[in-house]
C-alpha cells in the first residue's frame, strides 16, 4: 500500500468496509509509516465525534410504542373471548399469588406478635403451603403459554421453586422442551426436568424428546443428561440423530462421547 | 440471545403476530433514535420519529418479502420518515460551504472555547453545518451492519456510488472544519 491508497481507504477502514486482507495491509502501512499516524488519528476523531453525544431515548418512548402496539393489535385482530378470559385469569394469577404471599406474611407477623409462645399449627401451615403450590402451579402453566420468552423463562424458574410438581406441569415442560422456539427456554426446561428424573414418566419423556432436538446446544445438554442418568435407551436414539444430515460437529462429538460413556 | 433473525421476526409480524414487532423494536430503537437525533438534534422529535417508523412497518408489512433484508428495509423507512419530518418542519439547517463565513460572523465565538476542547467544538459546529444528505450517509456508514452495498440500497444508488457519497461527505466535513479552524 502506498500513501495515495492509504489516504483513499481511511474512510473505508473506519466504516469497516475493507476486507480482512486490506485491513491488515492498512494497519501494516501505519506501522511502517508512523508519520501518517496523526492524519489517521485526526480522521478517527472526526469519525468518533460524529455521533458521540447521542443521548439515550427516554422510557416514555417505550411506553408510547407498546401502547401503540397494543392498540394496533386490538384494532386489527379480534380478541377471542377465550383469550380474554385467559388474559383476565393471568392477571388474577399474579395478583392471587401476591395476595396469598402477602396475607401469609401479615398473618404470620400478627400471629407471632399476639402470641409469640405458640407457633402455627403444622396442619394449617401445610394447607397454606399447598395453596401457594397450587397458585404457583397455575401460574407456571399460564406463563409457559406467553409469547414473551422472558415470561416463559420465568415460568421454568417458578418450577424450580416448587417442592412437588403435578403431571400437568411435567406435560407443560415437555411441551416447552419439544416446541418452544427459544433455545434458552428449552435449555431451562431440561434443567427443570433434571430434578425429576426419579419419575419414570420424566425419564421416558426426556429420551423421547432427544430426536426432536435440532439445536446443537440442546443436543449437547441432552447428551450430558443422558450420561448422568445412564439411560441406555438413549444410545440408539443418539446413533440415529448422529446419522442425520447437518448435525453440528461439536454436538456429534458430544453424542458419540455420551454413547461411549453410557455403554460402559 | 437473538435466537430469531430479524427477517424471521418481520415475517412473523407480516403473518399477523404483532408481538414480534416488540423484539424488533428492542433491537432497533437505539440505532433509529441515534440516526434521527443526529439528523435533527431534537430528542423529543426523534422519539416520535422512531414511533412513526414502527407504525409504518405495521402499515406496510405486506410489502416485506422473504428476500428483503430487514436492516435495509427499516432504514429505508427511517430515511423517508426523516425526510417527511424535515419537509414538514422546514428546519433546513443546511448551509453551503460559502455560507459558513457569514454564519460565523453572525453568531459564533470560537475564541471563547477552551483551548483543549477547541477542535471538538469546531468539529461539532462543522457537523451542524453539513448538509442533511451528507450527514445521512455518514451516519448510515457508522452502523456496523450497513456496508456500502446496503447503504446504496437504502439511498437508491450503486455500491460504488454509495462509497463515493460517503467519501465526499467526509471530505466536505473536513473542509468545513478547516474553514472554521482557519478563522
Amino acid at each position: 500500500m502506498n500513501y495515495k491508497e492509504f489516504k483513499e481507504t481511511i474512510v473505508d477502514y473506519l466504516s469497516e468496509n475493507l476486507s480482512e486482507d486490506k485491513q491488515q495491509e492498512f494497519k501494516q502501512f501505519l506501522v511502517e509509516n508512523p508519520q501518517y499516524n496523526i492524519e489517521f488519528e485526526t480522521a478517527k476523531l472526526f469519525w468518533s465525534e460524529f455521533d458521540n453525544e447521542t443521548p439515550d431515548p427516554t422510557p416514555e418512548m417505550d411506553m408510547k410504542f407498546y401502547a401503540m402496539l397494543n392498540s394496533q393489535t386490538k384494532s386489527t385482530k379480534e380478541v377471542s373471548i377465550i383469550k380474554s378470559i385467559e388474559n383476565f385469569l393471568f392477571g388474577s394469577f399474579s395478583k392471587q399469588l401476591a395476595y396469598t404471599l402477602a396475607t401469609l406474611a401479615i398473618g404470620f407477623f400478627i400471629g407471632n406478635h399476639i402470641n409469640p409462645s405458640k407457633s402455627f399449627p403444622e396442619k394449617e401451615l401445610a394447607v397454606a403451603k399447598q395453596e401457594i403450590e397450587n397458585v404457583r402451579s397455575q401460574l407456571v402453566v399460564t406463563l409457559l403459554d406467553q409469547p414473551s420468552a422472558n415470561k416463559r423463562l420465568q415460568a421454568v424458574n417458578e418450577v424450580n421453586k416448587m417442592d412437588n410438581v403435578t403431571e400437568t406441569i411435567i406435560k407443560a415442560l415437555f411441551m416447552t422442551l419439544n416446541n418452544d422456539e427459544n433455545v434458552n427456554v428449552r435449555l431451562s426446561a431440561i434443567e427443570a426436568l433434571k430434578n425429576y428424573t426419579n419419575i419414570s414418566l420424566v425419564r421416558e419423556g426426556l429420551v423421547a424428546s432427544i430426536i426432536n432436538q435440532e439445536s446443537p446446544l440442546v443436543q449437547i445438554a441432552m447428551a450430558d443428561l443422558m450420561v448422568e442418568m445412564q439411560e441406555k435407551d438413549a444410545v440408539e436414539i443418539f446413533k440415529e440423530l448422529i446419522e442425520k444430515e447437518n448435525i453440528n460437529e461439536s454436538a456429534k462429538e458430544k453424542m458419540e462421547e455420551s454413547i461411549q460413556s453410557i455403554a460402559i | 440471545m437473538n435466537t430469531l433473525s430479524d427477517n424471521a421476526l418481520m415475517l412473523g409480524v407480516k403473518a399477523g403476530d404483532n408481538h414480534k414487532l416488540g423484539l424488533l423494536y428492542e433491537r432497533y430503537k437505539k440505532r433509529l433514535f441515534g440516526f434521527f437525533y443526529n439528523m435533527n438534534k431534537d430528542a423529543y422529535l426523534s422519539e416520535d420519529l422512531v414511533q412513526n417508523v414502527f407504525m409504518k412497518i405495521l402499515k406496510y408489512k405486506h410489502t416485506y418479502t422473504e428476500e428483503s433484508k430487514f436492516v435495509v428495509w427499516i432504514f429505508q423507512i427511517a430515511r423517508n420518515t426523516s425526510y417527511d419530518s424535515f419537509k414538514k418542519n422546514k428546519k433546513n439547517v443546511h448551509k453551503d460551504i460559502e455560507d459558513v463565513e457569514y454564519s460565523l460572523n453572525a453568531t459564533d465565538d470560537i475564541d471563547g472555547v477552551i483551548v483543549k476542547n477547541e477542535n471538538t467544538a469546531i468539529l461539532k459546529k462543522a457537523i451542524e453545518l453539513l448538509s442533511p444528505e451528507k450527514k445521512e450517509v455518514i451516519l448510515l456508514s457508522k452502523f456496523k451492519e450497513l456496508k456500502y452495498k446496503e447503504i446504496g440500497k437504502i439511498i437508491g444508488c450503486s455500491e460504488g456510488n454509495a462509497r463515493i457519497k460517503v467519501h465526499r461527505a467526509v471530505n466536505e466535513l473536513k473542509n468545513i472544519f478547516l474553514t472554521l479552524d482557519n478563522r
